[in-house]
């Protein structure tokens, strides 16, 4: 009884030492010990190394602790029951509950993933007992919401604080639910696509084939309000600039992917391999860099366009496909959650995408007509009113100071719509346009009124994006280049009539442009 | 599948053969016989960096001098940018378009030599200018609007800057009797065409003839030209009108010579070509090959890859100095149609007949410069010594 309560007060103390709120969350799988040993050689692919199984095994070392010094990770995601024999299991959580022990001591949260095969009730009651702060379903459960919910009622009813963060498919987040952290692990990996040799650059004007999660990362901002955002998908045969990228792609907008080290890497760090160390600075200064600048989180979007985004979508793929596509034709957007479609929400922007608001309801429908007579671009589906036949995809007619195109199809394709829009928009109308960037994705954002206008820049290529000329609409004195393990590089820039150029020399994967008038 | 000479239709004969324009009388022996020839200088230059200018002022002096063409004088510079895109990690001006140093320096060139203004031209794509285009390929705008007293830019796909398009005419044409272009071709005092030394997919390669192709604005010969007047705001390229003949350029423009002629494009593009350099006869040709690409005009064609001959070519007649590019390019100057490099190599399907034509001659048959090597002076290094051959690189 003695040495219970002696736990409890250390667990106590350890609780109120670490980082409690999952927004200051930095977070990083940090799988190994026996149980991550069994599921990775019971899984078929890809085969891990004996060796490195071998070096995995005894991961939960409290030296491995050390190598967290410097980063601002503070956050680990343990592997903590996957369905192994009882046996592998409890040695498993027995070694992380001392290793949580000791990261509490370090004000560093420990999560528990659980993986399909495990009893979702067990995990709960193992993990309260063992003083996790969290437990983080995986992909892989028949109904990823439900077992997480009997896992919250388990934790309830034992009065525990562990929380519950359902990691999984996007359709887990159809209705997102309280979860203190909005995550998804079905997300891309942040690259350019690989395309054969002939192909690549196929048009006159071919551009290559970005895959980026942003788009994703800012529409479930949208839906979670202050809750943080996490990306947790895996990436395959990951090099250290895949990594980099990875985090940088989610950090833009907002989120946090959370870093997963593969096997190797892992082993190497153990093993102090200079590669390995090497390759994990990079990662701890990319990631102490967006800590650094935390603040950039929350700067709202300066957009050209808003797009209605309506939740429940009934067509979410289409949906998706507008962010998605919108993004990768560089068109500052924001998104406006039709349940706060209002006036106000949508004041100040030149464009409005309604093709959601299928169709739309008579108090809509006069928002935005207003908003075009007022004139503003308003671009909506055949819901918006009847289109004459001919040719053309769309319809646009003026009404009052502004338009409104129509859409003949239902819902509009989004490649039309997102190629359409440059057009209907004007690319020299757009706040902020990159040149030489064919590789690299924006994300520009800005704090209140007078603040500085702020470009952050993910480069998806494997080399390095060179002679990039950023050009802001209006009039700035000072451009600064900010990019990881670098310090501020004053810009010089073009001034113009209209715009303002800023040419940035070069920079491997991310960078940001602070324009300040 | 490639059509041989059998299979060909009478008025497709007719009209390869070259008889069309023959029998109305505008090419005659007497005319290629008295074409002019002029020296065109042949330089080795291993790169952009340092000792470019050297190279390109020695091979100015070779031809006469840069003061005595440029001094006092308004120069309009036509680039080759075509297309965008990019072959892997190379910039355009590696490959498909010409480099902005070689740009920059030949402008520092001409103000160094007393040009009074010099304007950079080149059609650009929707909404965006030529500074823009240029940026959007890395280069240094502002370094290039420094190199020389007075820099300007203009669009040329679009009226521009001008009140009106300035009429060219042709004197013994080939397919148009003249052309509407924007008004900086009208305005200069000195036009100088600066080309990528490289293959094209329609036209076999792509010289100084050829980049006269670009100085038509899509808002008269693009796709989406207005039918009447001009469209100002144009979105396609110039498939329909020149490459094809589907249709006719804006009606305020002139129109063909002979609305039944053949319309295969490469029977039609390189007379075409010929027809804009009758129309705005170019005072300078400089091509660029010290880096440059294989197979195709951009990186969208088919087999398109990266070379380094590290060459230049400069000469004051078009001609001439494309036929010396030719030469040092590996292939017969006076290759007829069908042969290397006058070969389409873009395969369409359409069973239309897959040869092009060579420019060179007939420009020569209209009496624009001779096509004959052993009537023009090579100055600097010889052929052989610049000798890079495409073809084998090609097939390679």
């Amino acid at each position: 009884m003695r040495r219970s309560l002696r736990s409890a007060a250390v667990f106590l103390l350890a609780a109120g030492l670490m980082a409690a709120d999952p927004q200051d969350w930095t977070p990083v799988r940090w799988q190994g010990g026996p149980l991550e040993v069994h599921r990775l050689a019971a899984s078929k692919t890809p085969a891990v190394d004996p060796a490195v199984l071998k070096v995995l095994r005894d991961w939960y070392d409290p030296e491995t602790l050390s190598l967290l010094d410097g980063t601002p990770v503070n956050c680990l995601l343990v592997t903590w029951s996957a369905g192994a024999p009882k046996e592998v299991e409890a040695e498993q959580q027995r070694l992380l509950a001392g290793y949580a022990r000791l990261a509490h001591g370090r004000r560093i949260a420990v999560l528990g993933l659980v993986y399909p095969g495990a009893d979702p009730a067990g995990a709960a009651a193992s993990a309260a007992e063992a003083g996790l702060d969290g437990l983080v379903l995986e992909q892989g459960f028949e109904s990823g919401p439900a077992a997480a919910r009997r896992m919250r009622e388990v934790l309830r009813a034992r009065k525990s604080p562990v929380l519950v963060i359902p990691l999984g498919p996007r359709d887990w987040l159809a209705t997102p639910g309280d979860w203190p952290v909005l995550g998804t692990s079905e997300a891309v990996a942040a690259r350019i696509q690989p395309m054969e040799a002939d192909t690549a650059g196929a048009t006159p004007t071919g551009e290559p084939w970005i895959e980026s999660n942003t788009w994703l990362v800012r529409s479930l901002r949208a839906r979670s309000g202050s809750r943080p955002v996490w990306l947790g998908q895996r990436l395959e045969k990951p090099g250290e600039a895949d990594y980099i990228r990875a985090i940088a792609d989610a950090a833009v907008a907002g989120g946090r992917w959370v870093p997963a080290p593969d096997p190797g890497l892992l082993a190497g760090l153990r093993l102090k391999q200079p590669e390995a160390l090497a390759a994990w600075q990079r990662i701890r200064d990319t990631l102490r860099f967006f800590e650094e600048q935390a603040a950039w989180r929350a700067f709202a979007p300066v957009a050209a366009l808003g797009i209605v985004q309506d939740e429940p979508v009934k067509q979410d793929a289409v949906s998706d496909e507008y962010l998605n596509l919108i993004n990768r034709r560089r068109i500052p957007y924001r998104i406006v959650e039709r349940t706060s479609l209002s006036a106000a929400a949508i004041a100040g922007l030149p464009a409005l995408l309604a093709t959601a608001l299928a169709p739309p309801s008579e108090m809509e429908r006069k928002l935005l007509e207003t908003f075009a007579a007022s004139g503003g671009l308003l671009v909506g589906g055949p819901a918006w009113g009847p289109v004459p036949s001919g040719e053309g995809e769309y319809v646009e007619r003026q009404t009052g100071g502004g338009r409104v195109a129509v859409y003949r199809q239902d819902p509009p394709d989004p490649e039309t719509v997102s190629k359409d829009l440059l057009d209907l928009l004007g690319r020299e109308n757009l706040p902020v346009r990159l040149f030489n960037a064919a590789s690299l994705l924006a994300q520009v954002t800005s704090g209140t009124a007078g603040a500085p206008l702020l470009v952050q820049l993910v480069n998806y290529a494997t080399e390095p994006a060179e002679q990039v000329t950023v050009r802001a609409a209006g009039q700035f004195r000072r451009a600064r280049l900010f990019t990881p393990g670098s310090p501020p590089l004053e810009l010089k820039i073009s001034q113009r009539a209209q715009y303002c150029d800023a040419r940035i020399p070069g920079f491997g994967v991310h960078a940001a442009v602070l324009l300040e008038k | 599948m490639k059509k041989d000479r059998d299979t060909l239709t009478r008025r497709q004969l007719l009209a390869a053969s070259g008889l069309g324009l023959a029998a109305l009388g505008r090419t005659t022996p007497a005319l290629a016989a008295a074409a002019p020839a002029a020296p065109v200088s042949v330089a080795k230059c291993a790169g952009y960096e340092a000792g470019l200018a050297a190279v390109l002022s020695r091979q100015f002096d070779q031809i006469g001098g840069l003061a005595k063409l440029v001094g006092g004088k308004t120069v309009a510079v036509k680039l080759n940018l075509t297309g965008g895109g990019r072959l892997g990690s190379y910039t355009p001006g590696q490959t498909h378009w010409v480099h902005p140093t070689l740009v920059g320096t030949c402008c520092s060139l001409m103000g160094r030599a007393g040009a009074r203004r010099i304007r950079l031209l080149e059609g650009a794509g929707r909404g965006e200018s030529l500074e823009d285009k240029m940026l959007n390929a890395g280069w240094d705008v502002e370094a290039l609007r420094n190199s020389a007293r007075l820099v300007e830019f203009e669009d040329t796909n679009r009226r521009g800057s001008g009140t009106r398009y300035a009429r060219f005419k042709v004197e013994r044409p080939y397919i148009y009797p003249g052309f509407d272009l924007n008004h900086c071709y009208a305005d200069a005092d000195v036009f100088v065409s600066i080309s990528k030394m490289k293959h094209h997919e329609e036209c076999g390669i792509t010289l100084t003839i050829k980049n006269s192709f670009g100085i038509t604005p899509n808002s008269i010969y693009g796709d989406d030209a207005g039918v009447d007047e001009p469209n100002e705001s144009p979105r396609r390229g110039r498939e329909a009108v020149l490459h094809y003949g589907k249709r006719q350029p804006s009606k305020s423009a002139p129109q063909e010579v002979n609305f039944t002629s053949e319309r295969y494009e490469g029977y039609r593009v390189p007379r075409i070509c010929v027809d804009l350099i009758a129309a705005r006869p170019v005072d300078l040709a400089i091509i660029d090959g010290i880096e440059t690409s294989i197979n195709g005009e951009g990186p969208w064609c088919k087999g398109f890859k990266y070379a380094r001959p590290e060459v230049l070519v400069v000469g004051r007649n078009a001609v001439c100095t494309d036929t010396v590019a030719c030469a040092v390019m590996g292939y017969n100057p006076r290759a007829g149609r069908g042969q290397p490099p006058f070969v389409k190599t873009k395969q369409d399907g359409s069973g239309t007949p897959e040869y092009a034509e060579n420019p060179m001659l007939l420009a020569e048959a209209v009496g624009l410069g001779a096509a004959d090597l052993s009537r023009i002076e090579v100055r600097g290094v010889s052929i052989k010594e610049a000798l890079f051959d495409f073809e084998s690189r090609r097939k390679g």
